[in-house]
């Protein structure tokens, strides 16, 4: 079986052709080599499923820890010469929600030394979107909110978050606040909404669907077709979620940063940890699964 | 840095042989390195400029025909320290005539007629 050539020594030229070309487009494909092949090889029932899988791996933005440290840097300093925020007035709030750990809290923390280089000392960092208001409180200077995170997808929690926030400082007569949201990564689905609804955002990088955002329609069609009869492989629902057909609100992004927890909005395909007969599956990405 | 690990060498060494240029597949299988190993030395070995990569077919560049000298000079070098044997193990050379007492055992019994 084709799947098997590669535990042996012997990989064809066209097989070899095809992983030496996706390898040197993501090199980080080198550490999940059985993952990879088990994805192309086993998973795929047809030359056009293989295809696709092949594109969109080619595709993927797949942020190093050195452009993620580039990345950071330029949010940071778009922030810091914002004409309308200064050091004593202004809060960066983490996306977070709850007690568990967020990507959002680890872009905060990472921030702390690059805002002392740029000269920020007196601002205030708040680790839980529900303490904004309390950091408020304490001392009415922390009232223009700059809200941060990693990346976006459909924009649903950030439209979530901004309008939690208004509740609060509204119905408690505050008036005189802002609200700014920064984020490293956004798939282009987020940018809209966001935008849509005049929310002041800015993003590093904009990513367009995986799928919708490259194609003609009829391609985009028979394409996503192709991906629905893929994820047909996969088990519907695991630890109480149900799977996130093309990426959670049909975002199918692209994207994972090097060390960091998979996005969901990404086409489960490449993160789903098990198959519809309950057998464990080797993915060539990573997601904690247990808020999937 | 631009020390070269065993892998990397490995992959110089079958480039090297044959005069400096190779189609990648045949590189690969040569190198007999697997899949994940032999992509990540190619690429380290491509980012420090030892060698370049024009439509699937590999080069050793000016910079590592340096690196690639080390490794055939090593190849072809006549001296095998690790054949040398030490001079407390090498025993007595016997002279084609001198005399010495041969093991009956092992005489042909024909030749010797006994």
């Amino acid at each position: 079986m084709v799947g098997d050539e590669y535990l042996t020594v012997s990989i064809s030229k066209k097989s070899f052709r095809v992983l030496i070309g996706l390898t040197k487009k993501q090199p980080w494909l080198e550490e999940r080599m059985d993952a990879l092949v088990q994805l192309i090889y086993k998973d795929c029932s047809s030359q056009e499923q293989k295809d696709l899988i092949l594109e969109l791996l080619y595709r993927f933005e797949y942020m190093s820890s050195k452009k993620f440290n580039d990345v950071l840097n330029t949010m940071a300093e778009e922030i810091v010469t914002d004409p309308d925020l200064e050091d004593e007035t202004t809060q960066l709030v983490a996306m977070a929600a709850d007690s568990s750990a967020d990507s959002s809290q680890y872009i905060l923390y990472a921030l702390k030394v690059i805002f002392q280089k740029l000269g920020w000392e007196k601002y205030k960092q708040t680790n839980n979107f529900g303490r904004a208001y309390k950091s408020y409180k304490n001392r009415n200077n922390f009232k223009n909110l700059v809200l941060i995170d990693e990346f976006v997808g459909s924009g649903k929690t950030v439209l979530s978050r901004v309008k939690e926030i208004r509740r609060v400082f509204d119905g408690n007569g505050i008036s005189d606040y802002s609200i700014r949201v920064r984020c490293l990564v956004s798939a282009e689905s987020g940018v809209k909404a966001i935008a849509d609804e005049g929310i002041d955002f800015m993003t590093q990088i904009i990513l367009k669907k995986g799928i919708s955002g490259y194609q003609t329609w009829c391609v985009v069609k028979n394409q996503i077709n192709l991906m629905l009869s893929l994820e047909s492989i996969l088990k519907k629902e695991y630890g109480g979620h149900s799977l996130p057909s093309l990426g959670y609100g049909g975002v199918e992004s692209l994207y994972c940063r090097e060390s960091g927890n998979t996005p969901n909005s990404v086409f489960p395909i490449f993160w789903w940890p098990a198959y519809s007969d309950e057998s464990k599956r080797s993915t060539v990405l990573i997601r904690a699964m247990g808020d999937a | 840095m631009n020390t070269i690990d065993n892998l990397q060498r490995t992959i110089l060494k079958c480039l090297a042989v044959s005069s400096g240029k190779l189609d990648e597949y045949t590189l690969f299988k040569r190198s007999r390195v697997g899949f994940a190993d032999f992509s990540k030395a190619y690429r380290k070995l491509k980012d420090k400029k030892i060698i370049r990569e024009v439509d699937n077919f590999v080069f050793i560049t000016a910079d590592g025909a340096g690196e690639a000298k080390k490794i055939l000079s090593l190849l072809q070098s006549k001296e095998k320290p690790w054949r040398q044997i030490p001079k407390e193990y090498i025993g007595e050379i016997i002279s084609g005539n001198s005399q010495y007492v041969p093991s009956i055992k092992l005489l042909d019994k024909t030749t010797f007629k006994f």
